[in-house]
Parts: structure tokens; sequence; C-alpha cells
């Protein structure tokens, strides 16, 4: 179980906190009821302040997709985010379309992106 | 044997179990091989051409503690007040360590310069794993329970017995010596706290063996403290056998346990080096660790303390030195436990 953060991505290392561990969840890596490490361990290896992993934390959990307690830390407790209306799942995947579009790949290209990325996340979550 | 006598064939085999670690240590910038130095790649013949003066410089800082120790040993000696043996074995053992950080940390700076691939780009990707590192993920079950046996065996007896009041002994002269010894114990719980807090990570490339030698390091430190918690749970079940005996016997059993200790001590040693021979020879397959830079340290402060609050790291780097924050959770603990010492002594006394 891997998390790579990269300084040069135009995200902050929070966000980048959250989509990995994201990430992970969706390809099954991380399963139901498995431990993350304490903010405080995040932080150090990472090297950034204690509110960057906090507020990941509290990202995912808003997400529905780990609970966090005082004994037990944070641990993973769904595989599913809550339920989200299709106006904010299209919001996503608009953002993410217009970058691809903005970057200047061509429709047919990105439609065949979009299929086998979803293709890969399919198939490792099974 | 009276505890003096054993305090000197302690110091004496203290510092002769530590030559052959000496003679390890003094070549480790050379342990991956021609083109390593340190963790540092350069050309082969680095050693013997610019490289000297370092490895010159680096076996200077080694050496310079054991030949304090021996110095202040031989005044001690001269001085009659053997008991102080034990505590620059402490001493020693702090400084010994503290020193190699730094002659690593100093010679490694110097040999940067002659590297042969300058650090990858000017920010590479950092990766870490998401396993947590908490004391209960690295405790050894078997090991765990040996030590709470030991640990409670003489507390249960001593305990009966101050109850009981068979000898009418006083607390501080019942419980001091357990307490101290239990006390020591906890200081290598925190030492092990500190070991798995300490920052791991490595770059996008060949992450996984970089993170899985970090790993094997942190394994083998944890384990030396596991057997020093051992021998101390050990030593601990020798003061009840002593109380319990009979004014006459006192000296024989004393003398009993003293050799008992050093034999555990020797096993003990000879443990640690099996496995650090295996860990060496682990390492010596695999390339440097190449720890990358942290992503948003607050930056040098002062020197050699700092108080950095948003920093959880109990080490600040900065360019050519660190410094201690003592915001960080180890630093407040570390004052914590000193001053607990302190205030146990006043109890035990």
């Amino acid at each position: 179980m891997l998390l790579t953060i990269d300084p040069r991505d135009p995200r902050p290392i929070y966000q980048q906190v959250t989509d990995g561990i994201k990430e992970l969840i969706a390809l099954g890596k991380l399963e139901q009821g498995a431990p993350l490490p304490p903010v405080r361990q995040l932080a150090a290896d990472l090297g950034v302040n204690l509110n960057t992993i906090a507020t990941a934390y509290r990202e995912l959990q808003k997400l529905g997709l780990v609970t966090i307690s005082r004994g037990a830390g944070c641990v993973v407790t769904s595989s599913r985010t809550h339920e989200r209306s299709a106006e904010q799942l299209m919001r996503t995947l608009r953002v993410a379309l217009t970058d691809m579009v903005l970057s200047g790949v061509p429709s047919k290209e990105i439609r065949s992106l979009v299929s086998r990325e979803l293709g890969t996340v399919r198939k490792r979550r099974k | 044997m009276t505890f003096d006598q054993f305090s000197v064939v302690l110091f004496v085999l203290f510092v002769a179990s530590r030559i052959r670690g000496y003679v390890r240590r003094s070549r480790l910038p050379m342990l991956r091989g021609p083109g390593c130095f340190l963790s540092v790649r350069v050309k082969d013949d680095f050693h013997l051409g610019p490289g000297a003066p370092i490895l010159r410089r680096y076996r200077f800082w080694l050496v310079a503690p054991i030949v304090l120790e021996i110095l202040l040993g031989a005044a001690i000696l001269l001085s009659g007040h053997w008991k102080w043996l034990n505590a620059l074995i402490v001493a020693a053992t702090a400084l010994a360590f503290a020193s190699q950080a730094f002659a690593v940390r100093r010679a490694e700076r110097e040999a940067r310069p002659f590297q042969l691939e300058p650090s990858p780009s000017p920010a590479p990707a950092v990766v870490l794993s998401l396993a947590p590192r908490r004391l209960r993920d690295y405790a050894n079950a078997p090991v765990e329970m040996l030590i709470a046996v030991l640990t409670l065996i003489p507390f249960g007896w001593l305990s009966a017995r101050y109850l009981r009041g068979v000898g009418r002994e006083d607390f501080g002269s019942l419980f001091g010596i357990p307490l101290i010894l239990l006390y020591f114990q906890v200081g290598i719980l925190y030492l092990k706290h500190v070991t798995l807090s300490w920052r791991v990570a490595a770059r996008s490339a060949d992450a996984g063996d970089q993170l899985a030698v970090q790993d094997a390091v942190r394994r083998h430190r944890l384990g030396q403290l596991d057997a020093a918690r051992l021998l101390f749970a050990f030593c601990a079940l020798y003061w009840p056998m002593l109380v319990a005996a009979a004014p006459g016997e006192r000296s024989s059993v004393l003398a009993f346990w003293l050799v008992l200790w050093i034999v555990a001590g020797l096993a003990t040693t000879f443990w640690v080096e099996s496995r650090r021979e295996k860990l060496r020879a682990f390492l010596a397959r695999t390339a440097p660790v190449d720890v990358p830079a942290p992503l948003a340290e607050p930056g040098l402060r002062g020197w050699p303390f700092c108080y950095a609050p948003a920093s959880p790291a109990l080490m600040i780097a900065g360019a050519d030195r660190s410094s201690v924050n003592l915001a960080s959770t180890p630093a407040r603990w570390a004052i914590a436990y000193v001053a607990g010492f302190v205030i146990l002594l006043v109890v035990v006394a």
C-alpha cells in the first residue's frame, strides 16, 4: 500500500493524500477495516504540517470512506462514498474532461482513455 | 565478587565487546562495494582519492568516543570510585550512537559534491507506506509476555512481603531498585516509539526496495531495544532473592547474580551481533537509501533546540545541522521522562 505525493502536482498536498487513499480504496488495495496510519506518522513521513493530513482524513470521513475515533484512529469503513447527486458527479467528470480538452487531447482519445481507465478500476476492484 | 569488582569486569567486557563493532563501522562507507560511499554514488576509487580525507575524518569521529571512554575509565579506576564505571557505560553508549550518526551525516555531506548522479529533478515524487507503525504493530507477543512475567514476579513477591510486614523494610529500600529497573524499561519503550516515529519515505524509483531496507533497519533496532528490555526485566529478578537471603548469604547471592548478569549480557551481545551480520549482508545487496527531502519542513529556527509546533518531527533538519523540536511529542516525553526519573530517585532515596 504505497502512496505517492508529487510536489509538482498542482493539487494541494492534502488533496493528493485524499485522492491517493480514495484510489487505493477504489482499487481494493485498502479494504474495509484496514487501519490508516496516525496523522503524526503520515505528517512526519511527508514532512508536512499535521493539519494537512488531518484535513485529508476529514475529507475522507466526509465522503464516508473512513471513520475517525480516538482509540482506533482512522479506519476504512466503506468502499463506497456517500450517495451523491448526478449533478455533483457530473461536476467532477466535467472538471477532468475540461482539463483534457484544454490540454489539446482529441475527443476520440479522451473517450478511449476514459474507457480504459474505467476498465482498469473495475477490473482491479473485482 | 563485590559490586565494585563487577563494575570493573563489566566495563572491560563492554569496551572489549565493542572493538569488533568499531572495526566494522570503520568499513561502513564501503559496505556496498566500490561505487558507493555510504549512501552516495561515487567513482570506484573515490575512497583512495578525494574520499580519503573524508574517510579519515569519518574514522576519527568514530574512534574519538572510545578513546575518551577509555581515558575516563582509567581515571575512574585510579580514583577508586569504581561504581561510576556503570554511569560511564550508559554515557558511552549514548555518545557512541550520537557520534556514529554525526560521523555518517558529516561524511555523506562532504562526499555529496563528488556524487556521480546529481539528485533527481528539483522536486521528485515522495512515496510512503500506508502501513501503520505503532508499538503494537511491531510487538513480539512471546517476548512481551516474557517481559511481563519477569517484571510481575519480583513486584508481586515484594508487594506480598511489604503488605505482610515481614522484613520491616521501608518502601524505598524494598522497591527502589526494581522501580528504577522498571523505569529504564519504560525509557526503552520510549526509544522504541522514537524509532517507529522516525521519518520513512522513498523516491518513486525503486520505492518498494527502499522502504524494505528502511523497514529491515527499523526491525533490527527494535530487536536490540527489546533485548535490552528483556535484560532489565531479568535483572529485576535478583532483588527479591537478595532481600530474602540471610545476611550472611547475601554476598554469595549477589556474586551469583553478578556473574549471571555478565553471562546474560554476553549472550544478548552475541544474539544482537548475529542479527546485525544478517542485516549487514542484506544492506550490502541493496542500493543506498536516499530519503527525499520533507515537502514542507518549517526550516531551522534555532540550534540545538527549536520550537516548531506545526511539525511532528523530533529533529528538524537544516542545511548542515539538525535541531531538536521541543514542540514535538517525543521531545515532551523525553523531558517528562527525565523529570520523572528525578522524582523517582527522590521518592525511593
